[in-house]
């Protein structure tokens, strides 16, 4: 396969994944609010798209598949079949299938081996279907593109090609007409209509452009890649558009739809061309009316409506091709053509580089200070100031909505209800809110097996529902929002909470806490994260494997991020999570302990303080009436430099906890490139990575987090002996 | 000299191009044409002596062609060459010619 055919196939695969997604979503709606027209218009143009892709790849398994699944959708469609739930759980089987298809181009995995059986079940359900409504569902081997909707005719005997040359090809000596020329030679063409709607008024012509356009009707036998080759020094900057003969009327209408002539001008020149008749073209163009009227949802299909009659009248001029690209944006308003698609290890290169430009740049900004001299300062200021503009734009690039995540939800909640036998209604907020691509694709698994705990043990059945007076639905909610600095990912349920007996006894019988042990509520539903804690009372096929919320916790930290837990016995859940920004720069503050310097994020630091030996009782600082845990850094770390007359106070912020680190000097804002631990200090708690500071020394960034859990702990040391988390950094014993 | 004009007051400018219609003439041309349109009531061009003509020359006649009709002036092309009724028979366009052939055939 050619690189560029590669490209195009992972374009496909994407493009499917993504149709299949807005199926699949589709599917899950209606099962939820039931059936209605414009859903199922979705799933049927899903299905027929990726059709259509798949045909121009010579995909034949994925044709003859999605090929039946529509013609049974078009039963539908036109009501001469219900979507009833066995339907819907049908085509999300279907749209299963589908995704294994597509999952196996990306592997090469040879079609017949894609669970043949699964594929010939389904199959049989869905021509089950068919049988008494259509006698011909099954599509006869060689000619994929035999239509038996209702546009069901054998289209002309030719290739039809919609050739829109680059307007600069003129002036690279490249000429259109030998091209064209040139396919003659692969067959006759039959027909060829020039059209030359976008000749500008004299005014505004550059006779060195090129304005015209050309529809071509090939009668040949060779591939499409054969025609394709004919364009290959033309291709750049030139759209051209192939569909093979008896192609199908909705082929010819994609190129009404995709390009910029006025489509009633585009449905004459296939008309003339012998692709169309003129009914099917009028016919055709109603109906794409009508589609678009309440398809705005479907970006794939531009409102050709609207756009026929804003350019009917006055078609648009075009200048240059820059120009038009322009134009055509803003007549079709399509998203799809505001998104490039960029390979994401492009953006992680980019992010590294700006990372050690960050660096090099407070690396210059310490000489000039050094070197004292005015006019560079100023300089370096303003290019620091710049390359925080650039950090910032930079990481942008790589935020992603959360729903990216969520959507893949509504699938599971609803296979699993099933399942379980519950009925449960899950509903999304704040799906807009962004974070880093890296950190989305990584809180799938935690997020995974949050659900799986809620709707398992968390919401009850139908029957005790009842009997406690609740819904007999229950429900789930996720919910995400950016709060100080950070993004908080929350799933809520309402079930019968966490029992606090349950967990204690169960804690008790697993040796870790001793009987008789006084714990606060925090401590106890801190327990569930304990390595083998699980208080299922049936291990059940969903979860109670072993796995538990250790591992959660475990991921969560991974991302520098924090998980809690609140739970009200009978009422039910919420599982919290705190998730950092970016794994990859932050803005800092940076502090000194001797020789050592240290970094918290710049959004967690409330304020700084004198620490006026006169406020302190045991580990707790008092701040204007408000008491503050104490970490001293020197001890945390074990620094041995003695500390100075007067140590300083940072107030930090750690979710509804405050704490106060005590430290030698401030040494203010600092952008910080996060270096993650090596291997080698995984174990290391109170370090969530290092960061390179402009002279080259290292800095550690604090893991918040845990000195938080670690502070809070050491300053009610009511239970010495109980240690929720393992690990400790040898801060035990300073209060006592 | 590229084109040959000829003015009189009442009837239709007729000129007769007599060069290659190839791109790199089509900047000046195109700027001379339409002059001589801008003044002339309307024009017949005679194309019997056009040696070639590529896209770039078809889409100049073309242009040309729409600029009449915008400013409510006749214009017609005449006589084709060879080259050019090849060109034009290919683009399957011979209609540019016909109906409108104001300068007899001689």
């Amino acid at each position: 396969m050619s690189p560029d055919a590669r490209a195009a196939m992972s374009t496909l695969i994407q493009e499917s994944k993504e149709l299949l997604a807005q199926m699949e979503l589709a599917l899950l709606e209606m099962e939820r609010k039931g059936v209605d027209d414009e859903s199922i218009g979705a799933v049927f143009r899903a299905a027929h798209t990726i059709k259509g892709s798949a045909g121009l790849f010579g995909l034949e398994h994925i044709v003859r598949f999605t090929h039946t699944m529509e013609s049974v959708l078009d039963e539908i469609r036109g009501h001469r079949l219900s979507m009833d739930a066995d339907r819907l759980s049908l085509f999300l089987a279907c749209g299963d299938h589908l995704q294994l298809l597509v999952d196996g181009l990306e592997v090469d995995a040879p079609p017949d081996q894609l669970a043949p059986e699964k594929r010939d079940e389904l199959l049989a359900r869905l021509n089950a279907d068919l049988a008494p409504h259509k006698a011909v569902a099954e599509l006869p081997p060689l000619q994929p593109h035999v239509e038996v909707l209702d546009d069901s005719r054998e289209g002309i005997d030719a290739w039809h090609i919609s050739f829109r040359p680059d307007p600069e090809l003129l002036k690279c000596g490249l000429d259109p007409v030998s091209v064209i020329r040139y396919l003659g030679t692969l067959g006759t063409v039959v027909h060829l209509e020039v059209l030359d709607d976008r000749l500008p008024r004299a005014a505004d012509a550059d006779p060195l452009v090129l304005y015209l356009g050309f529809e071509i009707q090939l009668d040949s036998a060779v591939s499409r890649e054969r025609i394709l080759e004919a364009f290959d020094f033309v291709s750049e900057g030139s759209t051209i558009r192939i569909v093979p003969p008896h192609g199908r009327v909705e082929e010819y209408l994609s190129i009404l739809a995709g390009f910029p002539e006025p489509s009633a001008r585009l449905g004459e020149m296939l008309v003339a061309c012998g692709a169309l008749t003129k009914a099917e073209v009028e016919q055709a163009l109603a109906r794409q009316d009508a589609r678009t009227g309440k398809g705005l949802e479907d970006p794939a299909r531009p409102p050709i409506g609207g756009v026929l009659t804003a350019e009917g009248v006055v078609p648009p001029v075009v200048v240059e091709a820059a120009l038009r690209k322009q134009a055509t944006l803003r007549e079709h308003g399509g998203a799809e053509n505001r998104v490039v698609k960029v390979e994401a290890s492009k953006l992680d290169s980019l992010i590294d580089l700006v990372g050690e430009l960050v660096i090099s740049s407070a690396g210059a900004r310490l000489s000039t200070l050094r070197e004292g001299a005015k006019e560079s300062e100023a300089a370096v200021a303003n290019l620091a100031q710049l390359v925080e503009r650039i950090r910032d734009s930079a990481l942008g690039l790589r935020m992603v909505p959360v729903g990216e995540v969520f959507q893949r939800f509504p699938r599971m909640v609803r296979d699993l209800s099933k399942e379980l036998g519950k009925r449960i209604d899950l509903s999304i907020c704040g799906a807009e809110t962004e974070l880093d691509k890296s950190m989305v694709d990584r809180i799938v698994d935690p997020l995974t097996h949050i659900v799986r705990n809620a709707l398992d043990h968390g919401i009850e059945p139908e029957s005790v529902r009842v009997a406690a007076g609740k819904p007999p639905t229950g429900s789930l909610r996720f919910n995400a929002f950016a709060e100080s600095g950070t993004i908080v990912v929350e799933v809520s349920d309402d079930g019968a909470g966490i029992g606090r007996n349950k967990v204690l006894a169960k804690a008790i019988r697993s040796g870790l806490v001793q009987e008789g042990q006084a714990l606060s509520d925090r401590e106890i539903l801190d327990l569930v994260f304990q390595p083998g804690f699980s208080t299922a009372e049936s291990v059940s096929d969903l979860s109670g494997r072993g796995v538990g919320m250790d591992v959660v916790r475990r991921n969560v930290a991974a991302l520098r991020g924090e998980i809690e837990l609140e739970s009200e016995e009978g009422r039910g859940t919420t599982v919290r999570m705190r998730l950092p920004l970016t794994l990859a720069i932050i803005d800092g503050f940076l502090m000194q302990v001797g020789t050592r310097s240290f970094v918290v994020p710049l959004d967690a630091v409330v304020e700084c303080a004198d620490l006026s030996a006169s406020e302190i009782h045991g580990g707790i600082f008092r701040l204007r009436g408000e008491s503050l845990p104490l970490v001293r850094l020197r001890e945390v770390f074990a620094i041995p430099d003695p500390p100075p007359l007067k140590e300083s106070l940072v107030v930090a912020q750690q979710g509804s906890h405050r704490m106060g680190l005590v430290v030698d000097h401030l040494a203010g804002e600092h952008q910080a490139v996060i270096k993650p631990l090596g291997s080698l200090f995984r174990e290391v708690r109170a370090v969530g990575g290092t960061t390179i500071l402009g002279d080259g020394s290292v800095a550690l960034i604090l893991d918040l987090p845990h000195l938080d859990h670690a502070a809070a702990r050491q300053a009610s040391s009511s239970n010495p002996s109980f240690h929720p988390v393992p690990g400790e950094f040898p801060c035990n014993g300073s209060t006592n | 000299m590229q084109f040959q004009s000829s003015h009189s007051p009442t009837d239709p400018v007729t000129i007769r191009l007599e060069t290659a219609l190839g791109l790199s003439q089509m900047p000046s041309l195109l700027d001379h044409l339409l002059h001589e349109l801008d003044i002339a009531q309307g024009i017949e061009f005679d194309l019997s002596a056009v040696s070639e003509i590529d896209i770039a020359g078809v889409q100049v006649l073309m242009i040309l062609e729409k600029e009449a009709r915008a400013l409510g002036k006749e214009i017609a092309f005449a006589r084709p060459s060879p080259a050019v009724r090849d060109m034009f028979s290919f683009l399957g366009r011979l209609d540019f010619f016909d109906d409108r052939v104001l300068v007899a055939d001689r």
